[in-house]
């Protein structure tokens, strides 16, 4: 169906996800931008939307648990909230991305406490069948430490690469205060589920990709720190060479300690941070402290410059 | 007296900070980073959460006050810029100080006086002005006015034509802060200069020339005050390879926090940025959440520390020598809400680094004595726990206290100091006591006697409850025992009675019942017995005879916002220009009596 819009909500992570090189090429500054790939899922039919008006997955509906989709209230268009039974199985989620058939692929994030999402179980990716709309744990991620109680977090998170079907997804589980034991994981997701690379030893929360002068880059926000770092990719998806600091959300904002939960990129090629107070816990303030960071790429000096600071939600 | 709190203010630190991603491959598909990025500095955060009383000595402290005190009282509410003006930036000031817009926030809905001042006034640029407004540069001088609020964290702007006489352009930015004046550059700098903790830290009062960059905006060196929302700016003192930042907050006009950075390959650029949150963090952190602290004092020795998630635990408390308590921990709060059905909250209390809190530790633990009646009887341990935007609605602080009395009494308790959602909340606190002893045989006292509880279970202190000097029960250690007094407005410390729910579960070998950091142990809004303890006793309660016990303490505190009733309550209020917070606690908890 065309003009399927997945929209979040607040507490939501969804990383750029899918990428057709090409596609927007933005020459003078050596970015190419990636286009998302959201399929419709085929249980759409059962929502009972208004066709052609917007909607998307929303995972934090007022007095709801796990996934929602939501039609958004316009002119002559009432909101509605469709759920199927068992998308609260998961708890309280964060990222929601989508294939190119419309599966959806989605991480657990506790909110306010562990309730619903107990900390051992914080490393499965759970996936909503297109065709049946059937959430189920999909993949159980390794972590090199034992989850504990002193980390609440597991998985952060999340995007689909559509060029070759991978997801993409960052985790923290077991990590605590003297051990930085997390990992990114390159997972395929045609044939059965199986992690095809993994970066270990790094807290990562936001994650996008794009090309930068025409190699494919992973950039990924640190969960302690407020530095974002890119690393390539080969081919395959793995994860080749090094990883380099790109950029720091480090004294800027009314914050300045800000750590980068989402990492997007617009048809321009400015890279959009948005930063968040993170520190481990599950502190929550009644008024969402968010910034979106923009910047530009330079290609003279291979920077990226900050172009503004807003306030909102990526 | 100021409080001062560092734990590794002693360290030895000389290694440059390097941050060296080294990358080792594996034949499996997954590579490896060996992150080196520790911070060596970051045990160097040091709390200062009273003001200094050397500070009271500094004669331009006392003029600013005074001028601060001058301006609440004036018609219009603003201290003027402290520097000699020209004749056309006087007429600036004059102008903006008389334009609606540009005060719209100088006071609060009521017209009581916020704390304002003009930071700067500065030639208008191109830059400044909007589209409409462009043509009126060509015509004659104009400003830009510069004006912050301390009490809302707001900086004005005012663009005034001097030809015009008129304000043509004002704006107000929320959480935006100018750039300071000089007269605040400098008392920020004599604050430092002046305080005890920066003098021990240098090892020597340093002069005023010694500090860069106490600017916010034109300087390198950045702080913030995230958590109080206050202006705050870091006077700067380099040693040898590093720097002492100093946390000074002009909204309260005094030294916040201490912290040593690396300094990079040029002598002003530090390569970590220093603020109020992170030195509460990390001083919190490095001396109360990583390892217990040992506390000896009026026959009494206990250990202490923040967990991640319930709260501050006290264990192996002797009294006299003779051990009385193995611990005692706060789990959960439980916060329900009448007015909605089953809306609330489950929080949990405890460190601010990697936890499960949701409210969580912003200042250190505090030892003081305990008054009664004007007389010493013992003393305290008393532990905050505070949201960002406390205490506007749906923010809750909270706050534990362990007493201990000369005589052998103890008492464990905590209070909700607001303000959550609404005025129709009950908050549930949720204790976990183990005493000491081999065996614990707990009695109750039924109007006539002690008789004995034989198994595991639960009991509400309700209008029926029977008392025996204010003790529900009695419960027994090793050749000694205790009576439990719950709270029932006795304590005259404010609290209105704790209707509590309290539980008896065996405390076995080898089996972790809540002996561990426990992760939320109940739902918000349940409003009987079941707030989590049970799934210890049921379904099927254990005996308790030759047993040891732990009791769960579940007391059960009403809200109040009515005016001189307030209870588990808080109020922002204006003070002096700027907002303090006035607090009704409602504290809970029992007092185990010696027999």
């Amino acid at each position: 169906m065309k003009g399927f819009l997945l929209v979040t909500a607040s507490l939501l992570v969804l990383a750029g996800a899918g990428c057709r090189k090409n596609e927007t090429a933005v020459n003078e500054t050596g970015i190419t931008v990636i286009a998302e790939c959201k399929g419709a899922p085929g249980y759409l039919t059962q929502a009972g939307f208004i066709p052609g008006k917007p909607f998307g997955f929303s995972v934090a509906e007022k007095g709801t648990t796990g996934l929602s989709l939501v039609q958004f209230p316009g002119p002559g268009v009432p909101y509605k909230q469709f759920r199927l039974p068992g998308w609260d199985i998961a708890g309280h989620l964060g990222a929601v991305v989508t294939d190119k058939s419309g599966n959806s692929y989605l991480i657990p994030r506790p909110f306010i406490n562990t309730l619903k999402n107990d900390p051992v179980k914080q490393n499965t990716i759970y996936k909503v069948d297109s065709e049946t709309g059937k959430m189920t744990a999909y993949i159980e991620l390794p972590s090199e430490k034992q989850p504990h109680a002193g980390n609440p977090y597991g998985l952060l998170g999340l995007m689909f690469d559509c060029e070759n079907d991978l997801l993409y997804a960052s985790s923290v589980a077991g990590s605590g205060l003297d051990a930085e034991t997390g990992s990114i994981y390159a997972i395929r997701t045609y044939g059965e589920p199986k992690v095809l690379a993994t970066l270990a030893g790094v807290e990562a929360m936001g994650i996008g990709l794009c090309y930068l002068d025409g190699k494919k880059v992973l950039f990924f926000g640190k969960a302690r720190g407020s530095e974002v770092y890119g690393i390539a990719l080969n081919a395959d998806g793995s994860f080749e060479g090094e990883p380099l600091k790109v950029l720091s959300l480090e004294k800027l904002g009314d914050r300045g300690d800000d750590k980068p939960r989402k990492i997007r990129f617009d048809a321009r090629g400015n890279m959009h941070v948005s930063g968040i107070v993170f520190n481990f816990n599950l502190a929550n303030s009644a008024d969402k402290q968010e910034n979106i960071y923009t910047f530009q790429y330079d290609p003279a000096s291979k920077q990226w410059r900050l172009l503004n600071v807003r306030k909102g939600i990526l | 007296m100021r409080r001062f709190q560092a734990c590794f203010n002693r360290l030895t630190i000389g290694i440059t900070l390097l941050i060296v991603i080294a990358l080792l491959s594996c034949s499996d598909g997954k590579k490896r980073l060996a992150a080196t990025a520790t911070d060596e500095y970051e045990k160097t955060s040091e709390l200062i959460e009273n003001a200094d009383s050397s500070a009271m000595g500094i004669i331009e402290l006392v003029k600013y006050k005074n001028l601060i005190d001058s301006a609440l009282k004036a018609r219009t509410p603003i201290v003027p810029l402290q520097r000699a003006l020209s004749g056309e930036e006087q007429s600036a000031q004059d102008i903006s100080m008389g334009d609606a817009t540009f005060l719209q926030f100088v006071r609060d809905s009521t017209g009581r006086a916020y704390r304002n001042e003009i930071f700067g006034i500065y030639p208008a640029r191109e830059s400044d002005l909007t589209t409409a407004h462009k043509s009126i540069l060509q015509q004659g001088p104009c400003y830009r006015v510069e004006m912050y609020n301390f009490a809302k964290n707001i900086t004005s702007i005012a663009l005034v034509s001097v030809r015009q006489a008129r304000v043509f352009q004002a704006a107000h930015y929320v959480a935006m802060q100018p750039e300071l004046p000089a007269h605040l550059r400098n008392l920020a700098v004599k604050l430092a200069v002046a305080n005890g903790n920066v003098q021990k830290a240098l090892g020597v009062r340093p002069d005023e020339k010694d500090a860069l960059m106490a600017d916010t905006k034109t300087a390198l060196n950045q702080s913030r005050c995230e958590r109080s929302k206050h202006l705050c700016v870091a006077p700067t003192f380099a040693r040898d390879k590093k720097a002492l930042w100093t946390i000074v907050d002009l909204t309260d006009l005094r030294v916040a926090g201490l912290r040593w950075t690396n300094l990079g390959d040029t002598p002003v650029v530090t390569t970590t940025f220093a603020s109020e949150r992170r030195v509460q963090n990390e001083a919190i952190t490095n001396c109360f959440c990583k390892t217990e602290v040992g506390l000896e004092r009026n026959n009494w020795s206990l250990n202490y520390m923040i967990t991640s998630n319930d709260g501050l635990r006290i264990s192996d408390v002797v009294f006299k020598g003779k051990k009385v308590l193995d611990n005692a921990k706060l789990v959960d709060w439980h916060v329900s809400y009448s007015n909605t059905d089953g809306f609330g909250y489950s929080d949990a209390v405890g460190c601010p680094y990697f936890s499960s809190a949701t409210v969580v530790a912003v200042e250190a633990p505090k030892i003081a004595d305990l008054i009664r009646q004007g007389k010493r009887v013992g003393f305290v341990i008393e532990q905050y726990y505070r949201s960002e935007g406390w205490p506007s609605p749906c923010n809750y602080e909270y706050f534990q206290r362990y007493e201990f009395y000369d005589d052998g009494r103890f008492r464990v308790a905590a209070a909700n100091i607001g303000r959550g959602c609404g005025n129709d909340g009950t908050y549930r606190p949720v204790f976990r006591i183990a005493l000491a002893g081999k065996t614990n045989p707990v009695a109750e006292w039924d109007g006539e006697a002690y008789r004995t509880v034989a198994q595991e279970g639960w009991r509400l202190q309700g209008p029926a409850t029977r008392y025996a000097d204010g003790a529900m029960f009695r419960i027994g250690g090793d050749n000694s025992s205790f009576r439990l007094v719950p709270g029932n407005g006795q304590f005259a410390d404010g609290g209105r009675g704790d209707h509590a729910y309290i539980y008896f579960t065996v405390n076995k070998p080898g089996v972790d019942e809540g002996a561990s950091d426990l992760p939320t142990i109940g739902p918000c809004c349940n409003i009987d017995y079941r707030q989590g303890p049970e799934k210890f006793i049921e379904p099927g309660p254990e005996a308790l005879a030759n047993q040891r016990v732990v009791i769960w303490y579940v007391p059960q505190m009403k809200n109040d916002d009515t005016k001189g009733k307030e209870y588990c309550w808080a109020e922002a209020r204006l003070v002096n220009g700027v907002y303090q917070t006035e607090a009704y606690p409602c504290i809970a908890g029992p007092m185990f009596i010696p027999e």
